[in-house]
């Protein structure tokens, strides 16, 4: 908590997230919640209707605010309008895809996970070493830029469909990020 | 797919480019993966802190609120941070402080350049006038309201101002700034920023202001121009993945003109002196980062400063060489500890000048040994942390000195906080409270004049001060939030004077001398409540308001050996609010407007006033824009400060400007 303001006086860089530059990863983060849901097909039984909305639920401490409302505006995935939810503990009852994890819930990993378990939902998070934990799409920092690793085993069991054009893009848990390309 | 490769390789290109030359790239929300993945997002470290998660009363000026603002210094920025009192005393002079205490030399708030200390050890205070900054280059501003002394050391009793400047790859490119108006005559700024392999990034820059004088009561003008010039750059190596190295300097010269009363001490209206203050230092800053892992990490830090000073008082010169140390480490789930070692060697000369105003010994040099520690300790996994920690600091004057912090914070959910402090900070003796001699008139008795003689003594010890704080934040929605923070602030061992023993002599004519010696005689007690608000109606107008309460008794004891006397109860606003509104008026064209409404300060003689800024921002081009605005709109001048040294106020001038901004 307070190493935050301890890091403001400290001679190297400060850090803080109430920064331009975390304001930023998280902008770009948001962008690529909303852009997974284009690369990701649900099996039909995830909604009630063919006009029924993609839900993305944030669970436990919301880093993007308003940033990831204005990113799923006027989007749409498969024909079908995009909407946020937040929750501190994810409701048995509420239909949900797509699932991230704040980092604040770190601790509750294995909770959120099972409460997804047979859901068919996706799930994100920028935890380090989540796509191990078996989170399906991992978001993780490197050389500056935001990338991601995926956990397709994870996905498939949820009965989850994701499109080889994402997988591309996705970092393998050893390569470097430079060619995006996974080997 | 060799069509499909190529296009994301200029998609990346295309994304680099953007945030090389420093710009957000427009509409992220429609952007492909593909160009989001190109994005530079940080480098810091991966344990960040969000501001509702920090148990102080902490507001972050930033990138983007300072360029909107069209301010050219920093002082002038200042005006924009909630709590904070900001009063311009003439063209290149400015009281900053917050939570009272204001003054030229307002010695109750410690002010960092990128890690740097520019608190001058000689009077105390900032001479602000020395630090014109480059604006183009600062990434944010982080204030810190209340006592940062555990973390930063001496003198940050009533705030810390931290000025942190943008890393070299965030700089690429070319900039250059050309702007005029009636205050600042020329504005102009030429930055260029490259790389060498992927590894080295560096910048360089040049800027000069010349700044109009201000006016004087009958609307002349006040005999205050400023002319300023600085160069210098940076360069940052990231030698592996966890070690980076930051090397930086400049050099810089200026003449800052003023008028002032004569008759130091006891300043007598109406007999002028015209003042030239010219100015010329230079810094170099090197550190090393190492990051272990996300839980651990350090960092090694030296700086050199060296400056020259000649005022009407005299000509002082400074060196400073400081080692800083610092190491976090997260010990466990439960304990996140830093701790730091740090050095300090200061020498410095000061010269009389025309004026009676010595210092004895003439030529000084001392060294302060600081060391501190702190750990936060989570007591509920994600809803209360307690914060403890403490300096310990052996300084040239007092010797050791603990200023010990124990803060709490509590998070019920994740939309409000509430958090309580106490703590303990100090501020050390100048060497101006222990080593100035002014001599000065106290008339006559019984037809024998009777000389007094200001002194620094040696018996001056620091000031203290025992801060109890609380505060709240609420994020109402995502379009509104509120930050409230309450303090009361216990002074005790204030600056004030005693009379020494009074000595007569004969020869060569019937005398008396008296000696008026510096002590910690007085006390003081503020309290006060800072609230600010932001709303956000829709996406593209944010607006915020802010508001200041504060109310400081100051108990005087000793002698006052001056008409007026000490001025610290009155020298801050009881009201202020600030309001700022922040439009775009479509993409290529952003409006902003800013209202500061400050109270009287009655010890001061200053009336209360307000002031209305706005700039009108056009993007005409690539890379290209052209903006214009107005300072202090509503009146034609009107006086913001009376300064507790000889320095006679200017009234503050109604500006215009136009500016140019090319990156290429």
């Amino acid at each position: 908590m307070l190493a935050a303001v301890l890091w403001l006086a400290s001679p190297a860089p400060p850090l803080t997230a109430a920064t331009a530059d975390s304001a930023l990863e998280y902008e770009v983060k948001s962008a690529m919640l909303a852009n997974f849901a284009k690369f990701v097909e649900w099996p039909e039984t995830a909604f009630a209707s063919a006009q029924a909305p993609v839900v993305i639920a944030v669970v436990g401490r919301d880093p993007f605010g308003r940033l990831l409302d204005d990113g799923v505006r006027d989007k749409t995935a498969g024909g079908r309008p995009i909407i946020v939810r937040r929750w501190d503990k994810l409701p048995a009852k509420e239909p949900v895809h797509m699932v991230f994890l704040a980092r604040s819930e770190g601790k509750r990993l294995t909770e959120v996970l099972e409460a997804t378990a047979g859901r068919a939902a996706l799930t994100v998070s920028d935890l380090d070493g989540s796509a191990k934990s078996g989170v399906m799409i991992e978001l993780r920092l490197q050389d500056q830029r935001v990338g991601f690793e995926v956990n397709l085993p994870a996905a498939q069991r949820a009965g989850l469909r994701i499109s080889s054009r994402l997988l591309k893009l996705a970092w393998t848990p050893a390569s470097e990020p430079g060619g995006g390309v996974s080997k | 797919m060799p069509g499909s490769s190529t296009r994301k390789l200029s998609y990346l290109l295309l994304a680099t480019a953007f945030t090389a030359v420093g710009q957000r790239p427009q509409g992220l929300a429609d952007a492909s993966l593909e160009e989001l993945l190109g994005i530079r997002v940080t480098s810091v470290g991966r344990k960040e802190q969000k501001l509702t998660e920090t148990a102080a009363a902490v507001y972050v000026l930033t990138r983007e609120d300072l360029l909107r603002s069209g301010v050219t210094s920093v002082p002038e920025a200042l005006r924009m941070v909630p709590g904070v009192q900001v009063a311009r005393i003439d063209s290149n002079k400015w009281a900053v402080t917050a939570r009272g205490f204001n003054g030229r030399f307002a010695n109750k708030m410690l002010v960092l350049i990128d890690g740097r200390s520019i608190y001058t050890n000689l009077y105390s205070g900032v001479y602000w006038e020395q630090y014109d900054v480059m604006m183009e280059d600062v990434e944010r501003i982080e204030v810190v309201r209340g006592p940062g002394a555990t973390m930063w050391g001496a003198n940050a009793v009533n705030g810390v101002i931290n000025i942190i400047t943008r890393q070299a790859k965030d700089t690429q490119g070319g900039l250059l700034v050309a702007g005029t108006g009636n205050e600042d005559l020329a504005n102009t700024a030429l930055r260029y920023g490259g790389r060498i392999g992927e590894l080295v990034h560096y910048r360089t820059f040049g800027k000069f202001v010349n700044r109009n004088q201000m006016l004087t009561a009958d609307g002349d003008g006040a005999g205050d121009s400023w002319n300023t010039m600085r160069a210098g750059g940076r360069v940052d190596i990231e030698l592996s993945q966890r070690d980076s190295i930051t090397v930086m300097g400049d050099i810089s010269s200026g003449l800052a003109r003023s008028t002032l009363y004569s008759g130091f001490p006891l300043p007598q209206k109406g007999a002028l002196v015209s003042e030239r203050v010219s100015y010329n230092g230079g810094f170099g800053l090197g550190r090393w980062t190492r990051k272990h892992s996300d839980r651990s990490e350090f960092s090694l830090q030296v700086y050199l400063n060296k400056e020259r000073r000649a005022e009407y008082f005299g000509e002082a010169k400074f060196q400073t060489i400081d080692l800083d140390f610092q190491h976090r480490v997260n010990l466990s789930r439960r304990h996140d500890l830093v701790w730091g070692l740090g050095y300090r060697m200061l020498k410095d000369s000061a010269r009389g000048g025309t004026s009676a105003v010595v210092f004895e010994p003439v030529c000084w040099s001392g060294a302060l040994a600081s060391s501190f520690v702190q750990d936060d300790v989570t007591l509920v996994s994600g809803r209360l942390v307690a914060t403890f920690g403490s300096k310990f600091l052996d300084n040239y004057y007092t010797g050791f000195e603990i200023q010990p912090t124990a803060r709490l914070m509590w998070t019920p959910n994740r939309n409000q906080s509430v958090w309580g402090a106490v703590s303990r900070a100090v501020r050390t003796p100048a060497r101006y409270n222990r080593d100035v001699r002014v001599p000065f008139s106290l008339g006559s008795v019984n037809g024998i004049p009777v000389h007094g003689e200001l002194m620094g003594s040696h018996d001056f010890g620091s000031e203290t001060v025992r801060a109890y704080e609380a505060g709240y934040r609420h994020q109402l929605s995502r379009w509104a939030a509120l930050d409230l923070a309450l303090f009361q602030n216990e002074y005790g061992n204030l600056n004030g004077f005693v009379l020494g023993e009074p000595h007569f002599s004969l020869i060569p004519s019937p005398r008396v001398d008296v000696p008026v010696l510096f002590a910690n005689t007085s006390g003081a007690r503020s309290r006060g409540a800072e609230l600010a608000t932001s709303w956000t109606p829709v996406k593209r107008w944010k607006m915020q308001a802010n508001y200041t309460w504060m109310l400081l008794k100051y108990r005087q004891g000793g002698f006052e050996p001056f008409p007026g006397g000490n001025t610290a109860g009155g020298s801050t606003p009881r009201h202020s609010v600030q309001l700022h509104s922040g439009l775009d008026l479509s993409k290529r064209i952003r409006w902003d407007v800013q209202m500061f409404q400050v109270g009287a300060l009655p010890s001061l003689g200053v009336p209360g006033y307000t002031r209305l800024d706005t700039r009108l921002g056009l993007k005409v081009g690539e890379g290209f824009e052209l903006s214009g605005g107005g300072r202090n709109l509503l009146d034609a001048r009107h006086l913001e400060f009376t300064p507790e040294d000889s320095v006679r106020a200017a009234q503050i001038r109604r500006t215009l400007y136009l500016q140019l901004t090319r990156r290429f």
